[in-house]
């Protein structure tokens, strides 16, 4: 009878050490589990993780350098898919950065594949593509007396967009943008962006539920704390037997 | 042996690999070719007033990139080639509209990792004689089935299709007045 009593209450013991133990992940697993049921509805995965230090913890690489162009006291560059002028994100360019150039109180920006004009202020006015006969692949965007200028297939042609058509230039005089460094404090705020839109919160928020964000010691851990789950879950159905009793 | 060999090849042939949907299925000319069957379409320029972009922008859940739209008309008919995301990669979808309804559908290129069911005759023939209901809520006159797995990328070509139509109404509104 002493020796029955004396296992009851090493059961109940164990079965608050184990209890406090297991308290804390079974909160966040709850926390987790209800925010994964919701994802859509809590727009998890729109929402992309843009924080260096949690990039870098998932050993992405994030660049010490991104070349761009400067256009009057503004930046114009390109990050994995996003254009930027300055740290703002104005349109996407789907292929290489090839310049940049103010004309007629328009800003064109050139990517390999695509011609995008913006009023001054950055707002996207058009994008002309091979669609609408853009020669490509661009190399090299510029300015000429004549006006907005690009070279294409080794033809150097002047630019009218609104309708838009590529003319052979006669004007031999033309400047044209040229890549360079960004300043290291654009470069800051911006490396965080060539990470892409992959790494949402709804991963990490997935990541850790599963334990997987400490790697495999995490999943491990996470398999401990499922473990003590279903162990608390008897030790406390022994115990509620033998209180019957 | 053989017969190990030739029934892992054909596990490895029919194994979905990832990336697979992605791909351009008709170039623009080829779309507009099938749009205009032997016609020239003039290339045209729609401008977005404000309130034209907030009506798109009901319909896209998100404001429509740009100012103005480029689009092809011969005589009622209309071509249009827009870019809608599904999930994360916009869609090139080409729709054709004459006398207020599409006409045709298609996807042009698709850019997402899955989902590229959407560019089957069988989805996008659903599209096809479907208009606007009247009313502000600028919704298809008809249902259009959905697939399973392909949720995102039927609702851009759902928008797209709406878009297409909103904008037609808008450049045969102007040639009617």
């Amino acid at each position: 009878m002493t020796a029955t009593r004396e296992q009851g209450g090493a059961l109940r013991r164990w079965h608050r050490r184990l209890g406090v133990l297991a308290a804390l992940f079974v909160i966040l697993l709850a926390f987790t589990g209800f925010a994964l049921n919701h994802a859509a509805a809590l727009q998890l995965d729109r929402l992309v993780i843009r924080s260096p230090q949690i990039l870098r913890w998932y050993g992405i690489e994030l660049p010490d350098q991104i070349a761009g162009i400067a256009v009057g006291d503004q930046w114009v560059s390109r990050v994995a898919e996003g254009l930027f002028l300055d740290q703002r994100q104005v349109a996407t360019c789907r292929s290489e950065l090839i310049g940049a150039v103010v004309v007629e109180e328009q800003l064109a920006v050139a990517c390999q594949r695509e011609l995008l004009l913006f009023t001054r202020e950055g707002l996207l006015i058009d994008r002309i593509d091979p669609t609408y006969r853009l020669p490509v692949p661009v190399d090299a965007l510029g300015q000429a007396a004549e006006g907005l200028v690009l070279r294409a297939r080794g033809q150097v042609l002047r630019v009218l967009p609104e309708a838009p058509e590529f003319l052979a230039l006669e004007s031999e005089t033309v400047r044209w943008s040229q890549l360079q460094p960004l300043p290291p404090p654009l470069v800051a705020a911006l490396a965080p962006f060539a990470a892409g839109d992959e790494l949402t919160l709804e991963r990490l928020v997935l990541d850790l539920h599963s334990g997987r964000l400490l790697g495999v010691r995490g999943v491990w851990l996470m398999d401990a704390v499922a473990v003590a789950m279903v162990v608390l879950a008897l030790t406390g159905l022994v115990a509620w037997r033998r209180s019957m009793r | 042996m053989g017969s190990r060999a030739i029934l892992l090849a054909a596990l490895l042939a029919l194994w979905p690999l990832p990336g697979e949907a992605r791909g351009v299925y008709l170039t623009a000319e080829e779309f507009l070719g099938e749009a205009f069957p032997g016609v020239d379409p003039e290339l045209e320029t729609l401008w977005l007033s404000p309130e034209l972009k907030q009506r798109a922008a009901r319909i896209l859940d998100h404001p429509p990139a740009g100012l103005r739209v480029r689009f092809w008309r011969s005589d009622a008919r209309t071509a249009w080639i827009l870019d809608e995301i599904g999930k994360t990669h916009p869609i090139t979808i080409g729709v054709v509209i004459e006398a207020g309804v599409i006409a045709a559908i298609r996807v042009l290129e698709f850019r997402e990792s899955r989902g590229d069911e959407v560019r089957f005759p069988f989805f996008t023939q659903q599209f096809e004689g479907a208009g606007l209901r009247a009313g502000e809520a600028l919704r298809l006159d008809r249902t259009i089935d959905g697939i399973t797995g392909a949720t995102l990328s039927v609702g851009a070509m759902r928008r797209v299709a709406r878009l297409a139509l909103l904008f037609h109404a808008e450049v045969t509104s102007d040639s009617d007045s």
